[in-house]
């Protein structure tokens, strides 16, 4: 106790996130609550919205017990943030109390929402839960677009009302705007809602695979001409950005986690490499024990062969989980990711 | 003297020696405890008085009282800079 041990240190998220890669503790870790979705997304990675649940889908989801002993497992292990997420989050009856009890073991709960549901009622309700932030994305500028991707009228309207009630509650609130090939053109009307509401938003080009297997979830992928269009474009700045670094590997199994609906334990929400299931063993000792997550922790830059010897890697932008989900090689290559890091490449070399 | 209690809406774990307190009010900076402060914090339920704390401070690190008054005073100070205090009416030592 002197002046050279402080109390106190503040520093940025990223340095807790260093420690919590190097020493394996899912800081941010996702739980997907429900399957049940208000909207029909074409690009959902779930399956394919247009149809029926799958009955195995439906029938598999983690009961609200499951969901209590997963955040018991996560606050073991040392998580801060808890993201929920689905399907639609909001349309899990649970989703207040899940909320209330991870405020009570002192971690921040987070969720990942279309907005659409957040009624006057039920955004009190989760904000006197506890609730510590919001992702909600934004898929269009008009309702014709909107609903083109939605399939749901209206569900632009809903949720830029979910997003100024969430905004006027003050909650931590952040829009993910998600680009795909049929709202790209309105690009600025998406920034455009967003600052005119003084939000902080994010860019997203990634469509994926379904987890299903099913096809026609990456029809909505921008194209090669879409791209360099925003390349070269007002906005480009937010598309440019160099991987100086030569970086490869991802937070996954390391400092982030994701639990399926179905109890699966993947080592990130967004890299659905099945390690272990919470019906059969805890959390905490798949966390610990699985062979999958310890393949993975245990990869090296070098293992990434492709990337090794690959003329664009200072354009890419890859993500592990994402180039899984779409080619099954956690380590590989991407060939739509690859365009677009050699597109990259070739103008700003000119 | 109100008893010392954390505000509301903050959330907090150890990692490692430390403990992370984040406070969603501030985008992307976290605060790190060391050892001593993390003790401190723990004790800040409001239901704990300040002498309560001194006592427990006094007896776990082996410090003489001035000192243990000295360090919950500059921590306290701490907290309440960086508004990690709940400064509602609560329970009067």
């Amino acid at each position: 106790m002197s002046k050279k041990d402080p109390f106190f240190k503040t520093h940025l998220l990223e340095k807790s996130l260093q420690y919590a890669f190097k020493n394996c503790i899912p800081l941010v870790s996702t739980i997907e609550i429900t399957q049940t979705c208000n909207f029909k997304c074409s690009h959902c990675y779930n399956y394919d919205r247009t149809g029926p649940m799958p009955k195995a889908t439906k029938d598999n989801q983690m009961t609200k017990e499951q969901v209590y002993q997963v955040i018991d497992g996560l606050g073991e292990l040392g998580a801060l943030y808890i993201n929920f997420t689905g399907g639609e989050a909001t349309a899990s009856p649970h989703l207040e109390d899940y909320i209330a009890y991870v405020r009570s073991l002192h971690m921040e709960p987070r969720l990942k929402s279309n907005g659409a549901l957040i009624d006057k009622e039920k955004c009190e309700k989760l904000v006197n839960a506890g609730l510590g932030g919001v992702d909600i994305s934004l898929y269009g500028a008009t309702e014709e677009v909107y609903q083109d991707f939605t399939g749901i009228k209206n569900s632009l309207s809903t949720s830029l009302a979910g997003i100024d009630r969430l905004k006027e509650s003050g909650v931590d609130l952040h829009i993910s705007i998600i680009i795909h090939r049929r709202n790209v053109h309105q690009l600025s009307e998406m920034i455009e809602i967003c600052n005119q509401r003084s939000l902080n938003f994010q860019l997203s080009l990634e469509v994926t695979d379904r987890y299903d297997d099913s096809n026609g979830a990456r029809e909505n992928e921008i194209t090669s001409e879409q791209f360099i269009d925003l390349l070269k474009g007002p906005y480009k700045e937010y598309f440019n950005g160099k991987n100086t670094e030569k970086a490869v590997q991802c937070s996954c199994a390391r400092s982030v986690c994701g639990i399926s609906s179905s109890g699966d334990v993947y080592p990130c929400i967004g890299a659905p490499i099945k390690s272990g299931n919470i019906n059969d063993t805890s959390l905490v000792d798949i966390w610990k024990n699985s062979k999958e997550l310890n393949k993975i922790r245990n990869i090296k830059e070098t293992d990434f062969k492709s990337c090794q010897t690959c003329d664009y890697i200072e354009s890419c932008n890859r993500s592990s989980g994402s180039v899984y989900i779409n080619t099954g090689d956690y380590t590989g290559c991407d060939p739509t990711i690859y365009k677009q890091a050699k597109i990259k490449h070739d103008l700003s070399s000119k | 003297m109100t008893n010392p209690k954390r505000a509301q809406h903050l959330s907090w774990r150890k990692l490692g020696e430390h403990t992370v307190i984040l406070d969603s009010r501030v985008n992307q900076e976290v605060h790190h405890l060391n050892e001593v402060g993390a003790y401190l914090w723990e004790l800040c339920t409001g239901e704990n008085s300040l002498s309560d704390i001194k006592n427990n401070l006094v007896s776990d690190f082996d410090i003489d009282e001035g000192t243990a008054d000295k360090d919950i005073m500059y921590f306290l100070d701490e907290l309440r800079t960086k508004s990690l205090l709940d400064t509602t009416e609560g329970t009067n030592e």
